[in-house]
């Protein structure tokens, strides 16, 4: 859990954070999005003291974050940035067993955690001799995110840490860590500047600019809740995908036809599969069956849209 | 070339004692310009505000040239092989320092962050990211000292700390290639072979240059100790040998072949062979019989009981073509035979060499007290001559004699030439006419210059008049030169002792020297 009030960082010539306040609560994950120079990585660095703020208060867990030791509130908070900063000298299983290292664990205890690790992020345990010259960009960041979860801290901070991956890498990666149970209990804050990232993994979204905090909100009061013209432009060229990324099939129900009629050739899938990823499979098959309070809702290429336009006008009123 | 061969074949003990003590010396200022750059690099990694002072201040120590430092530490720290080794090390400092620094500055910031933010402590940043990301970079500073270290030992000999320098410097005082050659080729070898053997060590794959570079740290301390391995075969006692003496034939040679006298030896400067032998840096040396330091440092010559060292009688060798142009030179420079004998030539040795008056003022003194001058002298000169000196004392104070004496009696300028290598070097310049005359001594005339067979020389050693007169003869034939009448001194050469550690030992002659030596070799 975090806590962060009237949070500033204040440089020679200028505000980089103004008077910043959010909470963050625990297994929630929330991402800080805003461009180059909006403030939002000074934020985090903040929050595990790489950056000393000039004034304001962090809670971590209830504990004024100034009053620890700096290495040891450090090491309760993992630390994943671009690139991954994994030692190029030492192998994939050295990497990941840093921290347990550090903090002096059996050797056994942490072989098995590595263990458990390598496999939660999909790579074969041959991989754990390689060094990081030798995995993809990709395999990288994964081991990347191993390495920070490695020493199970409560609270992980990620500092763009797809930026140096290719778009269909990323997206992927995505995929794969909203599916990491381990990280979607973590209390998480993360920087990005791919708005589509922030909606796809933020529980909720804080979208900064000049160092101030301009709004801060689940990605659906974000788009259709819009505090200031600024929020509104932001997300104005991408409005359309996000709107696919924020709802679900769930959220689609009550305006799509009543059909008796069962295609056979139908795909089945859940009711909280999002919009965007619903439209991907429609493009394949004629349409899509879901299940909503014991009753199925069939859906089409003919009708998603008209549901859609209704879904969107009721949201905005 | 095949004098070369036999000359490293002759020499092949002296030339191995001397590749360990260069090897031992290299490694041990490597060792602890490690031990004292490594830190300081890291250092002023962290605190970059001591960077520019630091390495400005170990790179002024760079372009001190080597040869200067090593001139510095004799005033500062003295002789032997505490200073040359002071002196190696503030060399190797740069490259270390700078290396280590640029190394661990030149880590990623992305690593650094990512270690920083991860929680580890400044030691363990360092420890586990910055030095081994480092260590390629850090060694290849290590190998830049190391090859500079190579080239540099070879000043230590210099300092009286060994090395195959010793060679280098005696061939040079001996004009002798074969022995420059003895010294340089197997410094530079070991240049290239150290060189060469890191730059692969750098080329290695990864774990194994990680690997075979900590051993080759580890290494340094193995291979500094070679510096030791020679001390371990030699006598009791140690002989401080001027490169001169060394190499000449009427010196160490002469030596062996009277005496069988082996003694473990290290080639000096001869200007520093008084003062080593003072500081107990070794305990005999190879003097020179009418040395005004004998006096200063107290020491004991030897007396020569099998007559190895000829008669070296002090004299002008002159050129017959100047005798002849300035008829009144000969008479002139006569004037000066018989009046210098041993001790009164000693005096003024030990006048200029201790006293620190000059050659000049002491000549002029010895000159007026013998009433050679005439008052008042002859005020102008018409002409011109040469007169040469090697490169120690009482040459300065003989040339000075000349200079005043000619000067004052005849309407001659006399323009001096000092700091002449040695024999070989004013005899060439004689010959070739760039000298008219300069001292020298019969012994040296005869093994240096007419190397007669050694029947002749055995005849000789015993007779300083007979000697005179063969070299007089000889050199008037073939040369073209005379040699004045003799000035009486006899400069031989001597093995001195300290006077206190002599009577300890109840040493007074070279054979009781022996003799010793032969009792502790027999009592090891």
């Amino acid at each position: 859990m975090i806590t962060v009030r009237n949070l500033t960082k204040q440089y020679s010539a200028q505000t980089a954070v103004d008077n910043v306040s959010f909470d963050v609560k625990e297994g929630e994950t929330l991402i800080l999005l805003g461009t180059s120079g909006s403030g939002k990585t000074t934020t985090l660095k903040m929050l595990n003291r790489l950056i000393e703020p000039t004034s304001g208060t962090i809670l971590i867990n209830g504990v004024d974050a100034r009053q620890r030791k700096l290495h040891e509130l450090r090491r309760e908070i993992g630390y994943v940035i671009q690139e991954t900063g994994l030692f190029p000298h030492y192998t994939i299983a050295d990497n990941i067993a840093l921290i347990p290292r550090v903090l002096k664990w059996d050797e056994q205890r942490i072989r098995t955690r590595v263990r458990e690790l390598i496999g939660m992020i999909r790579l074969p345990e041959t991989y754990l001799a390689a060094y990081p010259s030798q995995l993809s960009g990709g395999q990288r960041q994964r081991v990347g995110i191993a390495r920070a979860l490695a020493a199970q801290p409560s609270i992980l901070l990620m500092d763009e840490p797809l930026g140096a991956l290719d778009p269909v890498t990323r997206s992927h990666i995505r995929r794969e860590f909203r599916q990491l149970d381990e990280l979607r209990q973590k209390t998480i804050v993360m920087v990005t500047h791919d708005v589509q990232e922030a909606f796809e993994l933020g529980d909720r979204v804080g979208l900064m600019d000049g160092g101030q905090l301009q709004q801060i909100g689940t990605p659906q009061e974000l788009l259709l809740r819009p505090a200031n013209e600024f929020v509104r432009q932001f997300f104005a060229d991408q409005w359309l995908p996000l709107q696919l990324h924020t709802f679900s099939l769930h959220d689609l129900s009550p305006y799509l036809p009543n059909e008796n009629t069962h295609p056979g050739d139908a795909l089945h899938l859940p009711a909280p599969t999002r919009l965007a990823d619903a439209l991907g499979h429609l493009s394949g098959s004629k349409s899509i069956v879901f299940e909503v309070n014991q009753q199925f809702v069939t859906v089409h290429l003919t009708t998603i849209w008209p549901a859609l336009s209704q879904l969107l006008e009721k949201q905005s009123s | 070339m095949q004098e070369f061969f036999a000359f490293i074949i002759d020499q092949r003990y002296k030339l191995l004692e001397q590749t360990l003590t260069h090897i031992g010396l290299t490694f041990l200022s490597l060792c602890i310009a490690m031990v004292i750059g490594l830190p300081l690099g890291i250092l002023i990694s962290l605190r970059p505000r001591l960077v520019s002072v630091t390495l400005g201040a170990v790179g002024v120590l760079q372009t001190i040239p080597s040869l200067a430092l090593l001139g510095f530490m004799i005033p500062l720290l003295g002789i032997g092989p505490g200073p040359a080794i002071v002196a190696l090390f503030l060399y190797a400092l740069l490259p270390i320092v700078q290396n280590t620094y640029v190394g661990i500055r030149e880590v990623s910031p992305t690593l650094k962050e990512a270690a920083q933010g991860m929680g580890l402590t400044p030691w363990q940043r360092l420890i586990k990211l910055e030095l081994p990301l480092a260590l390629p970079v850090i060694f290849a500073g290590v190998r830049t000292a190391t090859v500079i270290n190579v080239g540099v030992a070879t000043l230590a000999a210099y300092l009286a700390a060994g090395g195959l320098g010793e060679f280098i410097f005696s061939g040079i005082a001996l004009n002798d290639t074969n022995m420059i050659l003895a010294g340089t080729i197997p410094s530079a070898l070991l240049a290239i072979l150290f060189d060469a053997g890191l730059a692969r060590l750098q080329h290695l794959r990864k774990l194994w240059r990680y690997r075979m570079m900590i051993v080759f740290l580890l290494l340094t301390p193995l291979l500094s100790s070679f510096y030791w391995l020679p001390k371990k075969s030699q006598t009791k006692l140690h002989a401080g040998f001027a490169h001169e003496f060394y190499g000449r034939s009427d010196g160490y040679p002469a030596l062996l072949a009277a005496y069988d006298l082996h003694i473990s030896s290290r080639l000096i400067d001869p200007n520093l062979m008084y003062e080593s032998i003072h500081r107990n840096l070794f305990d005999i040396i190879s003097g020179y019989s009418t040395d005004g330091r004998i006096k200063t440092f107290q020491l004991r010559a030897l007396v020569d009981d099998k007559h190895a060292f000829p008669p070296y009688e002090a004299s002008f060798m002159v050129r017959q073509a100047t005798l002849k142009k300035y008829p009144a030179l000969q008479p002139t420079l006569e004037l000066l035979s018989g009046t210098l004998t041993d001790s009164s030539m000693t005096e003024l040795n030990y006048r200029v060499d201790c006293l620190h008056e000059s050659p000049k003022e002491v000549a002029r003194q010895f000159l007026q007290r013998t009433g050679l001058l005439h008052q008042p002298g002859v005020g102008h000169h018409q002409d011109k001559i040469a007169v040469g000196a090697m490169i120690f004392t009482e040459q300065y104070i003989l040339v000075e004699l000349v200079r005043q004496l000619v000067e004052n009696r005849l309407p001659l300028e006399v323009v001096t030439k000092t700091g002449l290598g040695g024999t070989k070097l004013c005899f060439d310049a004689l010959q070739s006419g760039s000298l008219d005359l300069y001292p020298e001594y019969t012994g040296a005339g005869l093994l240096v210059l007419l190397k007669p067979s050694p029947r002749l020389i055995d005849s000789l050693k015993a007779d300083p008049k007979g000697l005179y007169q063969y070299v007089n003869s000889e050199f008037n034939q073939k040369y073209g030169l005379s040699w004045l009448k003799p000035l009486v001194f006899n400069n031989t050469y001597a093995l001195m002792m300290r006077e206190s550690h002599a009577q300890a030992l109840g040493i007074r002659t070279t054979s009781e020297l022996k003799r010793y030596l032969e009792k502790q070799k027999g009592s090891l």
